[in-house]
């Protein structure tokens, strides 16, 4: 065997392994798209069908003991991945003007698509009918795989 | 005629042993070659085993482990298999191997075929471990056209905050080279020196 020939030979092999490797796997799958992406497409489409309604998130009831105020809200979640809710503050007036806050007793973790209740305490000035206490902005966050996501509003 | 034979055995003594000369280095240089060469072509099979070169996370959302030879990635907790990452990073690592092991025959014989395999051997390496270090520069400075909503570090934690009207996302971004990564450096940084010394 000549220089030549090996030289144009240990040139070729890496290019050849190479193609040969990619050949054998594209001859494994099921098509291009497949071969290309995997299963990225099915793991993007289970996040394109998260899709939230007027079920997803809403009050399920006030009770009001004394000054204590105890709020619930429902959550059913729509994320196929679990959620925590690290902290909901709901900011609220009365009749009368004053201010009160209701906050989330403690860290939720919600499991994927579990259906949840999350209940706030927070104390009135003085006791007050339910029809007398308004709720207005709140800040909730969430942390998501590590990512905060706080939302105001 | 004596003198005549013995003028020509003079003759082809003097040739043989300037061929010698040329084709075998100094002792000292020798073993300090194939001691190189032998630790370039030890490394070089070892690299592929030794798991991913650089590790991104975007919290725990997204993982990137990115091994040439068999890159791992993880969307909110579930694996994504790609087929063409998976070949090509197998591929890849018997090119790798095979440039290892013909790296290691190269340095321990000294035919005339020798050298072509050091030369084979001694590059692979080192154009994956460019290749591999050129992607991550792309990707921290930014590819034109292709514009990341954060910022992705090489090799270090940060945190990136993203606001959109009333919504406010905190996002921890861990990116590391690992130990991995600096042990195929220096492997193709050895087997650069091999193929120079082997010229």
């Amino acid at each position: 065997m000549g220089e030549t020939t090996l030289k144009l030979m240990l040139w070729t092999l890496p290019w050849l392994i190479l193609v040969l490797g990619i050949g054998y796997g594209f001859s494994q799958s099921e098509d291009i798209e497949h071969f290309l992406l995997g299963n990225m497409p099915v793991m993007l489409k289970d996040f394109s069908e998260i899709k939230f309604s007027e079920k997803t998130f809403g009050l399920k009831g006030v009770e009001i003991t004394g000054k204590s105020v105890v709020t619930e809200f429902y959550f059913a979640s729509p994320f196929p991945f679990p959620v925590k809710i690290k902290e909901v503050l709901i900011k609220g007036e009365t009749k009368s003007g004053d201010e009160f806050e209701l906050k989330l007793e403690k860290e939720v973790l919600i499991r994927p698509y579990e259906n949840s209740t999350l209940t706030l305490r927070g104390n009135l000035p003085r006791h007050l009918p339910e029809s007398d206490v308004k709720l207005k902005d709140a800040r909730v966050s969430v942390e998501i795989f590590g990512i905060l996501v706080e939302v105001e509003g | 005629m004596k003198n005549a034979e013995s003028d020509f055995k003079k003759e082809i003594f003097e040739k043989e042993g300037k061929n010698q000369n040329k084709n075998q280095k100094p002792r000292t240089e020798s073993i300090a070659g194939l001691i190189t060469g032998l630790v370039a072509g030890v490394l070089t099979l070892i690299i592929p085993f030794l798991g991913h070169w650089w590790e991104l996370r975007i919290g725990e959302a997204f993982i990137l482990k990115l091994d040439p030879f068999n890159p791992e990635i993880v969307i909110f907790g579930k694996e994504a298999f790609i087929p063409l990452l998976y070949w090509t990073g197998f591929s890849l690592k018997l090119i790798v191997l095979l440039s290892g092991a013909l790296l290691i025959i190269g340095s321990i014989t000294s035919r005339w075929w020798s050298v072509h395999l050091v030369k084979f051997g001694s590059t692979k390496l080192c154009w994956i471990v460019v290749a591999t270090f050129v992607s991550l520069l792309a990707l921290n400075l930014g590819i034109p056209g292709l514009e990341l909503p954060i910022e992705i570090p090489l090799n270090e934690i940060s945190t990136e905050i993203v606001r959109m009207e009333n919504v406010k996302i905190t996002i921890p971004i861990y990116a590391r080279l690992t130990e991995a990564f600096w042990i195929a450096v220096f492997a193709s940084l050895l087997g650069i020196y091999v193929r120079f010394k082997s010229k």
